[in-house]
């Protein structure tokens, strides 16, 4: 039976080759766009793998996440100094991380942080920022690139970069007059840190210091130790609205010599704890800390809100591609059930030498099976070959680490679905067959 | 013993009333070979379509192999037809996609009754002896499509068709009709032959009465059937 539906389908190998692209196309899209889901939360979950808390000013949970950890937007307020000094001495607080933002190099977020951001902060399976070229922060006015951001704009180790304020492109009134210069570039990480620029805190602050008291967070972050006059300047207007489009910067007061300047402010501080029993203990006391209003975030709690959100749009691409995995199949049956008018003689000649209609329809059957397996491969195939060529792109461009390889048990499943209808959606003309040719009965002049 | 029993065996067409065959006996032994004489449209057709139980026939019992086809279900008869009968249709029906060997092949893939008897496993052998007994020996010539063939070779495969796996019955609606009459001797003559090897019943059906002395017997079929004929009928 096996042979015969080999053979029959050879014959009509042209819209075979149709029904099997169709039905490989629509799998490949179904598993492409599970592929791509678990891979941009396993990309975004990996991010920062090594942090437990990531405490910001009191707003919202995934603003705060996406602001700090993967560089999107911008936290609401920003918290005093003092508080993340008192985080810090917290007992149960391993280590503590500060974080400044609001800044961009076109359009790539510049972050103000620490040396024990790289020792601390981790990403996947806990590996470590590592350093492809360079030494790492040297001085207030270092950089520390991503991967990505060293490849899009060609900067390298002992080039300058200029921020603007916000984002957008650079401006004469922006940050030009304080020029960082790259000193360390990290190896990729196919997460958000690879679009990121670092900056030491004191040299961020030497971007905002400013001589009034400032409603927005970056307004008041002051230098404190940067009293030298030959930097000083004014500024004017200090507009960090939530999008920081528009931003005035007249006037700087910095010391781009003074290592060790601290701000008054910062948006964010990542802490690491000493056991993960604490976590929600420290959670608490933050949330009822009296100097400030604040809101410290598990970044894993903060994600299941994201998956939340973004669900709905993922429920809908599935539908979209399972809609589409129908469509192949529906294609199939079409193409099964066109050929039963012109297969009628062929069916009558099987039935002549003995064919039950089961034996007929064991056919169709066989051949459905065989059409949408080679459907099924030849999925995987263009998946495979999709994904080889668009991995290092995904990786380069969004940080996606879209890999190639073979199904896995999940996947096997869907596949195991899918062939499940398509063998089914052989029953109808199998049923047909056997009416037709019992009504037709066998004509032995065909 | 009787392969073929036909008795008081009648049939109209559906919607219709009037009969189109009325025969009251006819019997063929196994060996035997039989040649069936008639005009176009007498009915000759319709009877082996009665015989290969694809037209159900009531009133009347036709026996096939011992077998009653009135009383059994569609694919019981289908493998009565698989397991007991060789046809050899006028205008051939070989399986346009399959070799020349899968197509003589194809009664063994669907009653292992035929496939035991062309020898199991050697039913390829067997297949390979017939064809080269008609001729159609060539390597190469097993591995053609029919579309590939002349119409005296797809006669021959369908006569090795038919025979292939020693079948009790032989049908054969007219397979001359497409033939030069030097052809039609030698197909004629070879496909006797096969059914003597095989010890087949033969009802050869056709209206060339110069391949009559062939046969074992000779039937003139308005005298075997009773129902009156129509002028000019056709089928």
């Amino acid at each position: 039976m096996l042979k015969l539906a080999c053979l029959s389908l050879a014959n009509r190998r042209f819209s075979l080759a149709l029904t099997v692209l169709a039905i490989a196309l629509s799998v490949a899209l179904i598993l492409g766009i599970e592929r791509l889901r678990d891979a941009a939360r396993e990309g975004f979950a990996s991010t920062i793998s090594g942090v437990d808390l990531i405490v910001g000013s009191r707003g919202s949970d995934l603003q705060i996440l996406l602001a700090t950890a993967y560089g999107v937007g911008f936290t609401s307020n920003s918290l005093g100094w003092e508080t993340y000094e008192n985080l810090q001495a917290l007992p149960q607080t391993e280590w503590a991380v500060p974080l400044a933002m609001g800044d961009t190099y076109r359009d790539f977020p510049i972050i103000g942080t620490t040396e024990a951001y790289f020792e601390h902060f981790s990403y996947g399976k806990g590996q470590q920022l590592t350093l492809v070229d360079g030494v790492g922060f040297d001085g207030t006015e270092s950089a520390i690139l991503g991967a990505e951001v060293a490849r899009s704009t060609g900067l390298s180790v002992g080039g300058t970069l200029i921020a603007a304020h916000g984002s957008g492109p650079v401006r004469s009134e922006d940050h030009d007059d304080h020029p960082f210069t790259i000193t360390g570039i990290l190896a990729a990480t196919g997460t958000p840190v690879d679009r990121m620029i670092y900056v030491p805190l004191s040299g961020f602050a030497l971007l905002h210091v400013t001589d009034k008291p400032a409603a927005d967070p970056l307004e008041g972050m002051m230098a404190t130790e940067l009293t030298e006059d030959d930097h000083t300047n004014e500024h004017d207007s200090h507009d960090h609205a939530d999008e920081h489009d528009t931003h005035d910067h007249d006037a700087h007061d910095h010391d781009p010599h003074d290592h060790g300047a601290t701000p008054d402010q910062i948006n964010a501080v990542f802490i690491g704890l000493t056991s993960k029993s604490q976590t929600l203990s420290v959670q608490r006391w933050i949330a009822e800390y009296e100097d400030e209003p604040l809101t410290a975030v598990l970044p894993g709690a903060a994600l299941l809100q994201l998956w939340s959100i973004t669900g709905i749009a993922e429920r809908t691409l599935r539908i979209v591609a399972m809609a589409v995995v129908v469509a192949g199949i529906l294609g199939m049956l079409t193409m099964l059930s066109a050929t039963l008018e012109a297969r009628r003689r062929e069916f009558a000649i099987l039935r002549a030498v003995g064919a039950t209609p089961g034996k007929i329809g064991a056919l169709l059957f066989v051949e459905a099976a065989l059409i949408t397996i080679a459907g099924l491969l030849g999925g995987v195939v263009i998946l495979y070959l999709v994904q080889t060529v668009s991995a290092p792109i995904l990786s380069e461009r969004v940080g996606i680490d879209l890999a190639p390889g073979l199904p896995v048990v999940s996947e096997l499943r869907l596949l195991g679905v899918i062939f499940a209808v398509g063998v089914a959606s052989s029953l109808l003309p199998a049923l047909r067959v056997y009416r037709v040719t019992v009504n037709d009965g066998l004509n032995l002049r065909l | 013993m009787h392969v073929l029993a036909i008795r008081d065996l009648s049939y109209a067409w559906p919607r219709t009333t009037a009969p189109v065959l009325s025969i009251r006996d006819l019997t063929i032994s196994a060996g035997e070979s039989v040649f069936l004489r008639g005009p176009s449209g007498s009915g000759k057709s319709t009877l082996l379509s009665a015989i290969a139980g694809v037209i159900e026939t009531q009133p009347g019992m036709v026996s096939v192999a011992g077998q009653d086809i009135g009383a059994m279900r569609s694919a019981a008869r289908d493998q009565l037809r698989a397991d007991h009968l060789g046809i050899v249709f006028q205008v051939f029906n070989l399986v346009p996609y399959l070799s020349v060997l899968d197509n003589v092949l194809l009664p063994c893939r669907f009653s292992p009754t035929r496939r035991a008897r062309a020898g199991g496993g050697n039913a390829e052998t067997a297949a390979r002896d017939l064809l080269a007994g008609f001729g159609l020996g060539d390597q190469a010539m097993l591995r053609r499509r029919p579309g590939d063939l002349s119409v005296g070779q797809q006669q021959r495969v369908a006569a090795a068709r038919a025979l292939i796996g020693s079948p009790d019955l032989v049908l054969a609606d007219e397979p001359t009709s497409a033939l030069d009459s030097d052809l039609k001797a030698e197909f004629v003559d070879l496909f006797l032959s096969e059914c003597k090897k095989s010890a087949a019943a033969l009802l050869f059906v056709s209206h060339d009465r110069t391949l009559e002395p062939s046969f074992s017997r000779s039937l003139e079929f308005t005298a075997l059937n009773t129902v009156p004929q129509a002028e000019g009928a056709s089928c």
